[in-house]
């Protein structure tokens, strides 16, 4: 076995800090910011687009007719426009290292093609479209996306999940998709490809954390209409002010009309929006999730039900199976034995729990484990081993002599053909204390018989109940979809806290519930990572493949889990709403400054011809030069100190929406019209201190 | 402080009338907008303008026939008003000239009633009958069925954009509204002392040997639909100061209590359309406390406002009837700007500064406090999505007003409907003064005569229709002006509003949960006037501050 | 001279607001059209 030290990629994720902004980061960012100047780009933006316009006009205003206050107001129009640009390199910039070392996988490398003939190829990596058949032996870097259809191999996925613990991909199942640029570790796959050159899993992870192909979301876009609208609205203002000043006697130059403009239009979240958004795709990232597309951040905003499994969600993966209950004419030892047979083969940890159990039981307690340290089992010759399907929702052996099943009772008894009322009562004596009951039954030339129940314990993960009723709290239904029966199900749903259940879960019964409620008008998530769950995964309006799960699964998704853990639905969907909060707070906060920055500049403007308004210069500027200066540099500095806020998000604590609204307008509404009151005097205490204002 | 009083006590007896009527008519309107059955008189106006009254239209359809529906009413009253000295009743007054004809046209027809013309001196009885009764009923209907399609798009889900039909809704508001509640207004007026006849100029002799001419007519039945339909236009030039149009307080009373009937009373019905009574009695808080302060503020301003005169006199009594004082004054002229009446009892030109500072604002606020028979109602609910998106955003979802989610399309509407007024005000304020022909019919100088013309174009923008005065507006040019803003401000919010009634009708319903965010509690009430105030303040600022404010401050 | 002016003007002013309704209702069939046409994420 070939050991790779962990790629470097792993580092970036972990180590980059949480939105605070160092000068390094911003010195890096620079050139990026330098660059998006470029009108072109700035057309996506009305608002900055308006403000460059501004800042084009003053320059040439001051170069005809140079003053102080004109060469004051130029230079900080242009560092406004720049300061907008900055946050959105900066947010680019964070991802940019990540891309870089994930870009290190996409070099070149030379791969083993299979021919449908049966030879082997050696062709570049680029030139594998999807169908090809590659071979990949350990120490191989597989070249693309694809799906293993022989082998099994131990991978390690470092490189794309951080994780530097190999895991096992095999064909067939639900561990079967591999990823272009992780290495195997040991034997060899055949891998089918399943991405064209250029639109792989690698691919699509460079465009997202570098925010490049950023495709802007339906609410940035209803935002932008609303921000081009006031835009429009304070440019006829200041148009028509012209005429209208002239007229009252206090003709303005067009310097101040266009100081004026800036300062009244929404440049604060007009600056940060796309910033605001790059970030928000970021701390997915960060977390191990990619969205496919940003509309799928938005819509884990707006989830209404949250569809998660039970098993590895709610419950901790693995069950116990804790004791064997007899039906009516069984012995211990018979039921024991079957359960023992049907369980040697289960390498789940409830089938080992099972083998634990029955060893315990044997042995007397004191040698039980509940790792599978114990004795090791013969399996007898001549054993078929049966899989659990989802279908059939029975797993056992078939003997020479008999064959053993166990499975959920209705399976069973169907499998049996008849049923037992002590068997019924046991089933829900068990079903009802939350655990599964598992009934094991044999099959004697044909002859069906009951035998017992084995009674597997669910725990409950630590926390859970919290964070279900924070969901509560903003308003999200929780349903746990589970293969148990309904008695089990209505236990464990209780014990978790969850507000409904779907038991007895087919994959189509996901699919019709997840249909149901969108009828409704309600918006699903939820997760998986079976090639039977990729139907649901398409449907759900945010369903989240897990990394792990089947390339059917993935491709069904619109986002992707990396860690493949399933609790992070909740976190995705705090994400969401964080990204949409920290867009409505800025979009506020940034309306509110208007107040505050008419009381700096409009009577400084006609303060002249009407001594009068002294009145209203509630702040005592100094002068008016100085009062329209400080207004404008306050409005550029505010776009720099909010960039940590737009990177970070606004803090989000799940609560009802009147609560959330209250508290976010009480910050981020009351706080914005006081905050220029004060950042704009300040300023005036120090701009009035330069000669010539 | 013997004034105080009675000035409460008008207020709380025009409060206790609303709210012991609002509350009928609402139902009585939500009927009258969702109702299947007919009634006999209105199926043989059906059969008159061979409409079909079950056929829902699409809002494409509905507002073609609004406009071609008005576009009629403009060309009428043209002519009427240009052919006038062919015309019977006609009181030997000649024909309008063009510009003045064109104006008083789009006046009516926009439920502005902006009148460059003494009514008494200028129109026969036809025309004020005939032309101009007539138009304040039905540009009124138009407004309220336009409301009324909005609610309905609303209420309604799936649908493809059908929003009701605008013939049945304006048939229904005129015969089941807004003609029997005028007819009994109008025997209430005469009982009070209005004028009613169809005479001509009486010559009468005075107490000190002089002789005076009584011009009559049928003034109390205009009186009636003029407050009711949010109209404004005056019988006589001085409108509810003369004596023929208002003789008492108690006829003051009645006009002001006319003027606020059907504007809060279609806010009720709004919620009974929607299905949930709350969603409409928190607009209506909004509206009531936009007006609420207007009504402190200009009552302030008027008893108790800076200025050396009124504050020697005691009061500002300048320009106002002794019949009624400075508190019901500064209260009619709160409720006339509030609603998009433009009915004064007092000239607000002699209000101080601050006083007509305030009652501008309150139709810079784009007559949303209640606002216009209908058209206060749509205004407030684009604002209200405004607010629903802003609040949305705030709290991490996807905005949905009464559980219509508002996207990119919805915004783009709500924006152009936003930026309608502002922009027509403050181009046509830049274009009156940028010409030699704007300021030459100002009567003062310096910030009032800007407060003059300032008045006159958001009176016109808002569809208000009331006078500042002092301004001589009769000349072609402020005439097509006005004209000009006057149409522009009412047909194009129209538009935009019954292209955004047809989208929430094609939308789907998405039920509320826990976490919407409810938009009939307080919070979202005082967010609402916030976003009012603060939308409709940041942009008028500059002007205010040219006109009333720096003349107050003065 | 001046009626045909005025009369002429009203008209064209509702032509315009008749386009606008068209303009309006063009691009919400479009919308329409393509956002059914289109997966809806």
């Amino acid at each position: 076995m070939t050991v790779t030290e962990p790629s470097p990629a792993a580092e970036p994720r972990t180590a980059s800090s949480s939105g605070v902004l160092t000068p390094a980061q911003l010195a890096e960012a620079l050139p990026g910011a330098l660059r998006k100047l470029d009108p072109r780009e700035l057309l996506a933006t009305p608002v900055m687009l308006v403000v460059e316009v501004g800042a084009v006009a003053t320059t040439v205003l001051s170069v005809l007719d140079p003053s102080v206050l004109g060469w004051f107001v130029t230079v900080w129009l242009w560092l406004t426009v720049l300061f907008g640009t900055l946050a959105e390199s900066v947010a680019e910039g964070r991802g940019k290292a990540q891309a870089a070392s994930l870009r290190a996988l996409q070099t070149e490398t030379s791969a083993r093609r299979r021919t449908p003939s049966g030879e082997v190829e050696d062709v570049p990596s680029t030139s594998l479209h999807v169908g090809d058949v590659v071979l990949v032996a350990a120490g191989e870097r597989i070249p693309g996306d694809g799906e293993v259809i022989e082998g099994v191999a131990s991978v390690d996925e470092s490189a794309v999940t951080g994780e530097s613990a190999p895991v096992i991909r095999e064909s067939g199942g639900d561990r079967s998709a591999v990823t272009g640029g992780t290495t195997v570790l040991s034997d060899e796959i055949a891998v089918r490809i399943s991405s064209e050159p250029g639109q792989s899993f690698v691919d699509r992870m460079i465009s997202l954390v570098e925010g490049s192909e950023r495709q802007r979301t339906p609410n940035e876009l209803a935002l932008n209409v609303l921000l081009s609208a006031l835009t429009v609205v304070f440019v006829v203002v200041c148009v028509t002010l012209w005429p209208v000043a002239s007229y009252s006697g206090a003709r303005q130059s067009v310097l101040v009309l266009l100081a004026l403009l800036v300062c009244l239009i929404p440049t604060t979240i007009g600056a940060l929006l796309s910033a605001i958004g790059i970030a928000g795709m970021d701390r997915l990232v960060r977390r191990n999730v990619l969205a496919m597309s940003g509309r799928a951040v938005e819509a884990a905003g707006d989830i209404d039900v949250l569809l998660l499994d039970k098993t590895g969600t709610i419950t901790l993966g693995n069950r116990y199976a804790t004791e064997l209950l007899r039906t009516d004419g069984v012995t211990e030892e018979e039921l024991a034995e079957a359960a023992l047979l049907s369980s040697l083969a289960d390498e789940t940890p409830e089938g080992r729990s099972v083998v634990d159990l029955v060893d315990g039981l044997v042995d007397g307690p004191g040698t039980t484990g509940a790792g599978s340290g114990g004795r090791r089992h013969e399996v007898p010759r001549g054993t078929t081993l049966v899989e659990f399907s989802a279908t059939t929702r029975m797993s056992g052996v078939d003997l020479p002599d008999r064959e053993i099943r166990k499975g959920a009772a209705s399976a069973v008894k169907e499998w049996v053909g008849h049923g037992d009322d002590l068997l019924d009562e046991l089933v829900d004596q068990v079903s009802r204390s939350g655990g599964t009951p598992l009934v094991v039954a044999e099959s004697r030339d044909g002859r069906g018989r009951l035998l017992g129940v084995i009674h597997l314990k669910d725990v409950v993960k630590p926390g859970i109940t919290e964070r279900f009723e924070e969901m509560r709290a903003i308003g999200i239904r929780t349903v746990m979809i589970t293969g148990d029966n309904a008695v089990t199900a209505q236990a464990i749903a209780k014990e978790a806290g969850v507000d409904d259940f779907l038991a007895e879960a087919t994959p189509e019964d996901k699919l019709a519930l997840i249909r149901q409620e969108q009828e409704g008008g309600r918006l699903v998530a939820m997760c998986g990572d079976g090639t039977n769950d990729a139907p649901a995964l398409a449907q759900a309006d945010v369903g989240v493949a897990m990394n792990t799960g089947t390339v059917a699964a993935k491709e069904a998704g619109n986002m992707v889990d990396l860690d493949s853990d399933p609790t992070k639905l909740i976190d995705i969907v705090e994400i969401g709403k964080q990204l949409l909060i920290t867009r409505g707070a800025l979009t506020t906060f940034s309306v509110a400054n208007d107040v505050a920055k008419y009381f700096a500049i409009l009577p400084a403007m006609f303060v002249v011809a009407f001594p009068q308004l002294d009145v209203l210069n509630v702040m005592r500027l100094s002068s008016p030069e100085s009062a329209i200066v400080s207004a404008v540099v306050f409005n550029a500095l505010v776009i720099v100190a909010l960039i940590p806020l737009a990177l970070r998000g606004v803090t989000y604590r799940p609560s009802s929406a009147a609560a959330l609204l209250r508290r976010n307008l009480l910050v981020y509404g009351v706080g914005g019209l006081l905050a220029p009151f004060v950042g704009i005097k300040l300023l005036d205490l120090v701009i009035s201190l330069v000669p010539g204002l | 402080m013997s004034e105080v009083l009675p000035a409460l006590g008008q207020i709380a007896a025009l409060v206790l009338l609303l709210v012991l009527t609002v509350p009928l008519l609402a139902r009585h309107l939500a009927t009258t907008y969702t109702g299947e059955r007919h009634l006999a008189v209105e199926r043989l106006a059906y059969r008159v303008l061979r409409v079909a009254p079950d056929a829902d239209q699409h809002w494409r359809t509905y507002a073609l026939s609004v406009l071609g529906f008005s576009l009629v009413g403009v060309l009428a009253l043209y002519a009427l008003g240009r052919l006038q000295q062919f015309l019977p009743l006609s009181l030997g007054f000649g024909a309008l000239p063009a510009d003045g004809a064109w104006n008083t046209a789009v006046s009516f027809v926009t439920n502005t009633n902006w009148q460059w013309y003494s009514g008494e001196a200028a129109l026969g009885h036809l025309v004020q009958a005939s032309g101009l009764t007539v138009q304040n009923f039905v540009s009124a209907g138009v407004g309220m069925s336009v409301a009324a399609a909005f609610a309905r798009g609303l209420a309604l889900a799936d649908n493809g954009g059908r929003v009701g039909n605008f013939f049945t809704d304006l048939v229904r508001t005129v015969v089941r509204v807004l003609l029997p509640i005028a007819l009994v207004a109008a025997v209430v007026l005469v009982l009070l002392g209005v004028v009613q006849n169809l005479s001509g100029d009486r010559v009468m002799d005075t107490l000190t040997g002089g002789t005076q001419v009584l011009t009559g007519g049928p003034v109390a039945s205009q009186e009636a639909i003029k407050e009711l339909g949010t109209n404004g236009g005056g019988f006589y030039n001085v409108n509810s100061a003369h004596p023929f149009e208002n003789p008492s307080p108690l006829s003051n009373l009645l006009e002001m209590y006319l003027i606020l009937l059907v504007p809060f009373a279609m806010v009720g019905a709004f919620g009974r359309i929607v299905g949930d009574k709350r969603q409409g009695w928190a607009v209506g808080a909004v509206m009531t406390v936009l007006l609420g302060a207007v009504v402190a503020a200009t009552t302030w301003a008027e008893m108790a406002g800076p200025g050396s005169a009124p504050q020697l006199a005691g009061g500002a009594m300048e320009g106002k009837e002794v019949r009624f004082g400075e508190a019901a004054s500064a209260l009619f002229a709160a409720v006339t700007t509030g609603t998009s009446t433009g009915a004064v009892n007092a000239m607000h030109d002699s209000f101080t500064a601050a006083g007509g500072g305030t009652v501008m604002f309150a139709m810079m606020l784009g007559e949303i406090a209640p606002g216009g028979v209908g058209s206060g109602l749509y205004g407030m609910l684009v604002l209200a999505v405004v607010t629903v998106f802003l609040a949305g955003l705030m709290v991490g979802r996807t905005p949905e007003y009464l559980g219509k989610k508002i996207s990119q399309r919805e915004m783009g509407l709500v924006a152009a409907y936003v930026l309608t007024t502002p922009v027509l005000l403050l181009v046509g304020i830049a274009v009156a003064v940028s010409f030699d022909a704007g300021p030459a019919g100002v009567l003062n100088s310096g910030p009032h005569g800007f407060s003059e013309m300032l008045y006159a174009v958001t009176s016109a923008a808002n569809n208000n229709g009331s006078a500042f005065g002092g301004l001589t507006s009769g000349t072609p040019f402020w005439n097509t002006l006005l004209g000009v803003l006057m149409l522009l401000g009412r047909f194009v919010p129209i538009v935009l509003v019954l292209a955004l009634a047809g989208r929430f009708a094609a939308a789907r319903r998405v039920p509320a949960g826990s976490g919407t965010l409810p938009t009939h509690r307080p919070l979202f009430v005082a967010l609402l006037t916030g976003v009012a105030l603060v939308l409709v303040g940041l942009t008028y600022v500059p002007v205010l501050l040219l006109g009333p404010v720096v003349e107050s401050l003065s | 001279m001046t009626d045909l002016l005025y009369v002429a003007a009203t008209i064209v002013a509702f032509v315009g607001l008749a386009l606008l309704v068209g303009v309006l209702d063009r691009r919400e069939r479009r919308a329409t059209r393509t956002s059914s046409t289109r997966d809806a994420r």
